[in-house]
């Protein structure tokens, strides 16, 4: 976890979610992996928040009083910016590209397997490449 | 007219035989003492008239009646006036063991005095008698015997011993009535009724509760009426009223005034029954006649003959009454005895094995005797271990008796009185009849033959002809015995009835018994006695009728007179023929004629005495000539005496049938007798010239004598001549007629060899028809098709077994027209459609229910010949109730189906192998919105706007029948893509149909677009559900984790933790409650504070209008007002007695700026001082109210109480649902 802790720190993550509980909660596990946190509970936040600073990384429940997040995924996407789905749902037919595609992490989680979710997601591909290409 | 004296005798011995069968006893008459006076010069030898003259009792009637009769009496007895005068006796089959109470019944239906019968018991007219249980009755003059039964139960036929009894006393002046009954009693003992001439009536059995005992009667053509019980009394009275009943005595003298209506009778019956009466007896033809007038009601002969020439059916029902004759087997038991021993043992013995023993049986009715006759002759032939080629030949003159005994069907009663071995060896047991087995039936040949007027059968060994000659006059009884003594061979035996003999022909027959009249063939056969025409002409015809047609002969006394006149004075004569032979003698011949030694004799010129011989001839001769008469006179030698005697012959012209007949008679010539020469001559001197003058003139006689005999002796010698010549050239003639009897005889044998030959080739046939006879009896049986063949009069020809369970039928209605029977079963049409098919030839058909609930298929088809003509109908009845039955199962199911089909839900549409519609139910049309004009036959890719001209669809259905296929739950969009879509599920199968017809496929549609619809808001709802659950679920983390963070201590951890979860589950509670519509914020607040309030003390406040908050923001305000309120317990106004709280919300701005406000606020409390950090709750507060409420709080920690307000957007239309959030 440590190892996890000091790879994930210093990353700005952006948390969208209506649940002030859940929002409080996932404050608190990104602060113990060292990330900073920024909070949106509506989608029009989220969206000036984004704008604003550019998330290294965005939490982003699926739906936000009521509302699917999809236009906030496709500002993720289009800024490249990685982003993790938190939610209930399972992969629906009906939905956007954008969502249907995105990685996902189901509700509810233990900090272990979000911080490798995020791992996986957020940390760039290239340096899990290299190390693996190193002994080569 | 022959000598009277002989014609009486036998008569006179016939009733002395009768007599005493009759009861009168103790009347020794010699045949010749019994002269009756007959008057009227008629036929006195009439059998019946004695009996008559005895049954002169009380007139009785007997009514037989069985199982059903007491319905049938009372309706008999509510009729039947009181003063008839009649006796009535009643025979009911009663149970024997119990007390009768029949004449306590029929006592309320009559006034007459009812009485059961006790033996000896007399007999009153108005008075009713009834048997008494387990007795037979009988009648014994004026007396009622009861007798016990000789045969066991089951087998009695009281009715036919009644029936007897009553025929025997009462002869015409009985009825017998047959009633409601089973079974056939009382038939046999109607025939004997019959043959008596008394009445016969019989219940309609239409209205007979049990028909058996009526249809036999009526079966055996013995009913004069068929009658309701209730009409019968009138026929009854009328009956016994007429002349021949209530006066038998005289029968009103009339045959003697009307002797031209019987001839004109006779010729009738001659004219269209071909039946010749003429033989009959007077008295009994005009008996029968008398007879039938009473059953018309007429008195007056003119008026009968009138009936006769038009009711159809008279005649035939005279013809039958004068043959009527009364025969069962083996009748009159001792006689038939007599007859196996002296006749028929004897017989079997002498006749060597394997030759042939032939019986005749004349006039043999409807057969009985026949088959007594050959059962006897198998019995004895059997016992004696030989074998025979037995043959009896029964003949009979009507066809209807030749066809009842060809059949041998009898009655049960007739044949039960037989011993049992032999009901069991020769007969077999039909229903209610017994019939005579085949072996018996193949002895006995029966054919039509009139014993008076056809040729005989010959070289019989018995002839058995009883009963038959009492009823013929007795010039033909000679005839018929002259006959018998023809037929029978040298030594055959001649059986009579037991009032028959042979009369006066003792020259031929000798007898073997003289009681039971049998006798045996004595002298060669005697063919001048025997004359019939040998085809079958009539050539007594004129002679016959002559006896009725001319004037009655002259009174008596002339008669008397005239016979005393001639035998004074008129001369000695005789009468011969042509031939010479004398057929008459007159006076005292003795003197002329003698008797030679030797054969008797007729001729005359053999029997005169000597001296009259050469001039008789020589006068016979002249007579042969055109001469009227000559005499001469001649001397008679007689011994020493000389006669002269006048010869005068003379030719007999009147009456006609006497020519060529001549009169001889002989006179003595009165001249005193020539003095004998001797004398002459002893007195020469006296005289000598006028002795001499008279030998002169004797000799001048003498020479003219000489001269004329030798004249005739030339003439005479002439004729020899001529005569010689003529046997010569004679002889010659019978050679060649001899040569030619030897051809013909030669052909004759041939042609004998020919019908032998024919003969066999006919056995054979007979044999193949017997077998294919068996065979159609066999199929008809077998198939249980009922089926009758009738005439083009449409009278019953044939009818198979089945039948009998349609038609009240017994073997004997065959002849009778079918409108007679009482169907089992209603067809009004029968007749109609009979007499359609007569007339246009071609078949009908109708279905028909019988009485007993089956159906049948009746079909009326032309009986063609083979040769193609029309004899009649064939109606065949074929059982059809099960195919019915089935039929109605059939469509009962369809019916069934159909409704199904047309009721339910489902659309069911049918399509043949090129997909057209064949049918679809109400359901489709409704589906598709489709009227059946427009689908049905159409193909189903063309219906609607071509919506099922689908490919997957089209691939699926078109292999179904190729393959067998059948599919299920193929589901496809109907209709064009952009509209609204109905979702369509299809199920297939094939139909298979029998009977060679293309299969069909059967598909069913189901619009499933809503289920389609409703199966994707389910899943969206779990979906959802899911999703709720995992976030509340990390909700209850969060909820955890924050809180574990903050707490000091585990139990600190619980208590904060339990508390929050509460406060959330209350709020969740509320919102269920509510059922997530929206919630109270006072009801929010309330709940909170509900701990907190006492009832003593207002510490806590809560006030504000109603105001409904979204769901999400109910359960936040919750768990902000928990945090708030647990702060408040823990260190605020809640935890000391003194502290206060109120909580207070309301509404303000409006639009977009639209706001609630919720203020909480503390007083009293310790005193307040900032957290060092922010907790939990500050924290939560804060972030849940800018988070989920999207407005602001504005905590204050003042030091007299917390205070906090909640300010957040709201809007009046808020407390809409909220959706799926």
């Amino acid at each position: 976890m440590a190892t996890h802790a000091k790879t994930l720190a210093g990353l700005f993550i952006l948390v969208v979610e209506d649940e002030v509980l859940i929002a409080m909660m996932l404050e608190d596990m990104l602060q113990d992996l060292g990330c900073s946190v920024a909070l949106a509970g509506s989608i029009d936040e989220a969206l000036s928040l984004i704008r604003e600073n550019t998330p290294d990384g965005v939490l982003l429940d699926m739906n936000i009083h009521g509302q699917k997040t999809v236009a906030v995924a496709e500002e993720l996407v289009s800024r490249s910016v990685p982003f993790l789905l938190v939610t209930g749902y399972g992969a629906a037919d009906g939905d956007p590209l954008v969502i249907k595609a995105a990685p996902r992490i189901q509700k509810p989680f233990s900090e272990e397997i979000l911080s490798r979710r995020m791992e996986e997601v957020f940390i760039p591909p290239k340096r899990d490449r290299s190390h693996v290409l190193e002994p080569l | 007219m022959p000598n009277k004296q002989d014609k009486e005798a036998p008569n006179s011995v016939a009733r002395q035989d009768r007599a005493e069968q009759s009861g009168i006893k103790g009347q020794p008459n010699s045949p010749n003492s019994f002269q009756t006076s007959d008057d009227d010069g008629d036929s006195s030898a009439d059998d019946e008239s004695l009996v008559r003259a005895k049954s002169t009792g009380v007139p009785v009637v007997g009514l037989g009646a069985s199982a059903g009769g007491i319905e049938a009496l009372a309706e008999f007895f509510d009729a039947m006036p009181a003063d008839s005068g009649l006796a009535f006796v009643v025979v009911l089959h009663l149970d024997p063991t119990k007390q009768s109470q029949l004449a306590t019944v029929l006592g309320t239906h009559t006034r007459m005095p009812v009485a059961e019968i006790e033996d000896g018991m007399g007999i009153r007219p108005n008075h009713v008698y009834v048997i008494a249980p387990n007795h037979d009755l009988t009648l014994d003059g004026d007396t009622l015997r009861l007798i016990e039964p000789t045969q066991p139960r089951g087998r009695r036929h009281p009715v036919d011993i009644l029936f007897k009894s009553l025929s025997e006393q009462r002869r015409e002046r009985t009825a017998a009535i047959v009633l409601s009954g089973t079974g056939t009693n009382g038939t046999q003992g109607l025939k004997e009724i019959k043959a008596a001439g008394g009445l016969i009536l019989v219940q309609d059995p239409n209205l007979a509760k049990f028909n058996g005992m009526p249809r036999s009667a009526i079966g055996a053509s013995l009913a004069d009426y068929v009658l309701a019980a209730g009409d019968m009394p009138k026929v009854l009275l009328r009956y016994f009223r007429h002349g021949y009943v209530a006066a038998p005595e005289k029968p009103a003298g009339w045959p003697k005034d009307k002797p031209t209506e019987i001839g004109q009778i006779l010729a009738l019956l001659r004219a269209n029954s071909s039946q010749d009466f003429r033989s009959y007896k007077a008295a009994t033809l005009l008996r029968r006649i008398n007879r039938r007038m009473s059953l018309k009601g007429l008195t007056d002969l003119g008026s009968y003959l009138e009936v006769l020439r038009t009711e159809a059916g008279e005649l035939q029902a005279l013809v039958r009454d004068l043959l009527i004759n009364v025969t069962s087997f083996f009748r009159d038991a001792e006689a038939w005895a007599t007859l196996d021993e002296k006749v028929i043992t004897r017989l079997v013995a002498d006749r060597e094995d394997e030759a042939s023993i032939r019986v005749w049986v004349p006039a043999c009715s409807t057969g009985e005797e026949a088959y007594s006759i050959a059962m006897l002759l198998t019995e004895r032939t059997e016992a004696a271990g030989k074998q025979f080629d037995l043959k009896v030949f029964a003949s009979d003159i009507l066809d209807d008796n030749l066809n009842v005994a060809r059949a041998g069907v009898y009655p049960a009663a007739s044949v039960e009185t037989l011993p049992a071995e032999r009901i069991q060896r020769f007969f077999e047991k039909l229903d209610g009849s017994y019939q005579v087995k085949r072996i018996l039936r193949d002895l006995v040949v029966f054919a039509r033959q009139d014993l008076l007027r056809e040729p005989p059968f010959s070289r019989m060994d018995l002839i058995t002809c009883r009963n038959m000659l009492i009823y013929i006059e007795p010039e033909a009884q000679q005839r018929a015995v002259a006959l018998f003594h023809f037929a029978l061979r040298e030594g055959g035996r001649l059986f009579l009835g037991s009032a028959e003999t042979i009369g006066r022909a003792d020259d031929l027959f000798e007898t073997v018994s003289k009681k039971w009249r049998i006798f045996r063939r004595i002298g060669p056969a005697r063919h001048d006695i025997v004359s019939f025409p040998l085809l079958g002409g009539r050539p007594e015809s004129n002679q016959a009728e002559a006896s009725y047609t001319h004037e009655p002969p002259s009174p008596r006394v002339i008669e008397t007179a005239r016979r005393a006149l001639l035998d004074r004075y008129a001369p000695a004569s005789v009468m011969i023929d042509q031939k010479g032979r004398i057929i008459y003698f007159h006076g005292d011949t003795g003197d002329y004629l003698k008797h030679p030694s030797g054969e008797p004799t007729r001729d005359l010129l053999a029997m005169v005495r000597d001296g009259l011989l050469t001039k008789l001839r020589g006068a016979l001769l002249k007579m042969a000539g055109d001469d009227q008469g000559t005499s001469f006179v001649a001397q008679i030698r007689h011994g020493e005496t000389h006669r002269s005697v006048v010869v005068t012959v003379s030719k007999l012209s009147v009456p006609q049938n006497t020519s060529g007949m001549l009169m001889v008679t002989f006179e003595p010539e009165m001249r005193a007798p020539l003095a004998p020469v001797p004398e002459v001559y002893e007195a020469p001197g006296a005289g000598e010239r006028e002795a001499s003058s008279a030998l002169e003139s004797e000799l001048r006689s003498t020479r003219a004598e000489l001269h004329g005999t030798i004249e005739q002796l030339e003439s005479v010698n002439e004729e020899m001549k001529a005569a010689n010549e003529e046997a010569t050239s004679m002889n010659e003639e019978l050679q060649s007629s001899n040569e030619e009897l030897e051809t013909s005889k030669e052909e004759l044998q041939s042609f004998n060899e020919e019908l032998h030959s024919v003969n066999s080739q006919l056995q054979h046939k007979i044999g193949e028809l017997d077998q294919i006879s068996n065979d159609l009896a066999n199929l008809l049986s077998g198939t249980e098709i009922a089926t009758l063949f009738l005439d083009t009069e449409l009278r019953i020809k044939w009818f198979s077994p089945a039948t009998k369970q349609l038609l009240e039928l017994v073997s004997s209605d065959v002849g009778r027209p079918i409108s007679h029977f009482a169907r089992k079963f209603v067809d009004d049409k029968l007749l109609a459609d009979a007499a359609t098919v007569l007339e246009k030839l071609a078949p009908i058909e109708a279905e028909i229910r019988s009485d007993a609930g089956r159906w049948f298929n009746r079909r009326i088809l032309p009986y063609r010949t083979r040769d193609n003509r029309i004899a009649g109908l064939v109606l065949t009845f074929m059982d059809i109730t099960e195919r019915r039955r089935a039929t109605e199962v059939i469509n009962e199911a369809r019916v069934y189906a159909e409704a199904i089909v047309e009721t339910g839900r489902q659309s069911l549409v049918v399509l043949d192998a090129g997909m057209r519609v064949q049918s679809a139910n109400r359901a489709f049309y409704k589906l598709f919105d489709l009227v059946p004009d427009r689908v049905v036959g159409r193909s189903l890719y063309e219906l609607g706007r071509g919506e099922w001209n689908v490919p997957d669809l089209r691939n699926i259905l078109e292999e179904i029948l190729p393959k067998d296929h059948q599919f299920q739950d193929f589901e496809f969009m109907f209709g064009p893509a952009g509209s609204s879509r109905q979702w369509i599920l299809l199920n297939a199968r094939r139909l298979v149909r029998n009977g060679g017809r293309d299969d069909l496929i059967l598909l069913a549609v189901e619009d499933i677009t809503e289920r389609k619809h409703a199966a994707g808001h389910q899943e969206m709802l779990v979906g959802e559900l899911n999703h709720r659950v995992k976030n509340v679920l990390t909700t209850v983390q969060a909820l955890m984790t924050q809180t574990s963070r903050r707490s000091k201590s585990l139990e600190d951890f619980i208590s904060n933790f339990t508390g929050r979860l509460h406060a959330l589950a209350r709020a969740h509670n509320l919102l269920v409650e509510k059922e997530w519509v929206g919630a109270d914020i006072g009801q929010i607040v309330r709940e909170i504070l509900e701990p907190y309030r006492t009832d003593d003390e207002v510490r806590v406040m809560a006030e504000g209008p109603k105001l409904m908050v979204r769901p999400q923001v109910g359960v936040t305000l919750m768990m902000i007002l928990y945090e708030l309120a647990t702060n408040a317990v823990k260190y605020g106004a809640l935890s000391v007695p003194a502290g206060r709280l109120s909580v207070n919300w309301h509404q303000s701005g409006a639009g977009e700026a639209e706001r609630c406000h919720v203020l909480w606020s503390e007083e009293g409390g310790p005193k307040v001082t900032s957290p060092p950090q922010q907790g939990f709750g500050t924290k939560f507060i804060e972030r849940s109210t800018t988070y989920e409420l999207g407005g602001e709080a504005r905590l204050d920690y003042r030091e007299e109480g917390v205070r906090c307000e909640l300010i957040f957007p709201w809007s009046g239309k808020q407390n809409s649902p909220p959706g799926a959030s």
